[in-house]
């Protein structure tokens, strides 16, 4: 009994709330200084995850960042944020025109998905350069600039993505 | 007099706006991310600039030529010569629900060798299959382009990903 009504509450809840979310997938590549305590060997990194709207300048982002090249998976990582868009709302109503152009500021945490080498904690990215957005169905949020605190190595790493396309959905 | 100066710059203006809409793009710069597995190249990503020209412009698939630098943080400097070709065009495609702007699918393939510039030596033929590839008429975007590399000191095959390029024409 309690089983199937929290199933229907899920679902009365997701009904309600999914027609009016905005949602994203993106992609992007990471990089990071050459020495560094978050990764053990230098190569290349995407980075994918999803883009929820949460409130008019706020959207929330899951993603993980996974070794690309030499050896592909060798290296996971994943982290959530929530992310505040600057130079005005992004998702607003129908009627009133977006700004084109914007910028975001986001806090979140992040860690590696690897237990021979510790490391977690939150950062914060700026991204200056955001053109797009959901009613243009395509966003491209270049120079993202981020600094990492890694509590296990009492560590500050700054890191990068050049690029961070988001595809509306 | 006033008469003739008129219809000279309405006959001027319209002969060059012609050549402006008629006139394909030709030529530009490219943009592109690598990583490479292969002995011969620093496994750190690769930044490359490339000079890239469409000989014949006016060809539906026409090939591009590109010559540049591709560079690592602290590692060597390559220069870099190739060329491309479109495998084939879609202008009705699956992705086109993603962009805002009129885009084609068009997946290339390239062949291309690499010169690292601190040994004086040729390193690498790199066969280059871009399968998502969106042309934008003045722009090229491609994204997880497969590199089969041949490695010519050690004579054995390696592998790479181009994880993002941008082809920007200007003229």
């Amino acid at each position: 009994m309690n089983r199937r009504f929290i199933v229907v509450v899920i679902c009365v809840l997701f009904m309600s709330s999914l027609p009016a979310t905005e949602l994203a997938i993106s992609l992007g590549i990471w990089n990071l200084p050459r020495h560094n305590d978050v990764v053990t060997h230098n190569g290349t990194f995407i980075q994918t995850g999803v883009v929820v709207e949460i409130a008019p300048a706020w959207e929330g982002e899951a993603f993980f960042i996974i070794e690309a090249t030499p050896h592909p998976t060798d290296q996971i990582l994943g982290g959530v944020a929530l992310t505040y868009a600057l130079a005005g709302p992004v998702y607003i109503e129908r009627e009133v025109v977006p700004n084109y152009l914007n910028a975001y500021l986001s806090l979140g945490f992040m860690g590696k998905f690897d237990a021979s080498v510790s490391s977690y904690g939150p950062f914060i990215r700026i991204s200056p350069l955001a053109l797009g957005g959901p009613r243009f169905l395509f966003r491209e949020r270049s120079i993202n600039f981020s600094a990492f605190y890694n509590i296990p190595k009492n560590s500050v790493t700054l890191f990068w993505n050049v690029f961070l396309l988001d595809f509306y959905l | 007099m006033r008469k003739k100066m008129i219809i000279i710059l309405l006959f001027l203006s319209m002969v060059t706006q012609g050549i402006l809409f008629a006139a394909p793009w030709w030529g530009g710069y490219r943009v592109a991310f690598d990583g490479y597995a292969v002995d011969a190249i620093a496994t750190s990503e690769h930044l490359s600039f490339d000079l890239n020209i469409t000989p014949f412009p006016n060809l539906s698939y026409s090939p591009s030529v590109q010559a540049g630098l591709a560079m690592s943080a602290g590692e060597h400097l390559l220069a870099t010569l190739g060329a491309d070709i479109p495998l084939f065009k879609l202008h009705t495609h699956p992705f086109q629900s993603f962009f805002r702007r009129t885009s084609a699918y068009t997946p290339t393939l390239g062949l291309a060798t690499i010169f690292d510039l601190n040994t004086e030596e040729l390193v690498a033929a790199v066969l280059t299959l871009q399968p998502l590839m969106f042309d934008f008429s003045d722009k090229q975007v491609g994204i997880l382009g497969f590199h089969a590399v041949w490695d010519i000191k050690t004579e054995s095959w390696g592998w790479g990903l181009r994880l993002f390029e941008i082809s920007h024409y200007l003229w």
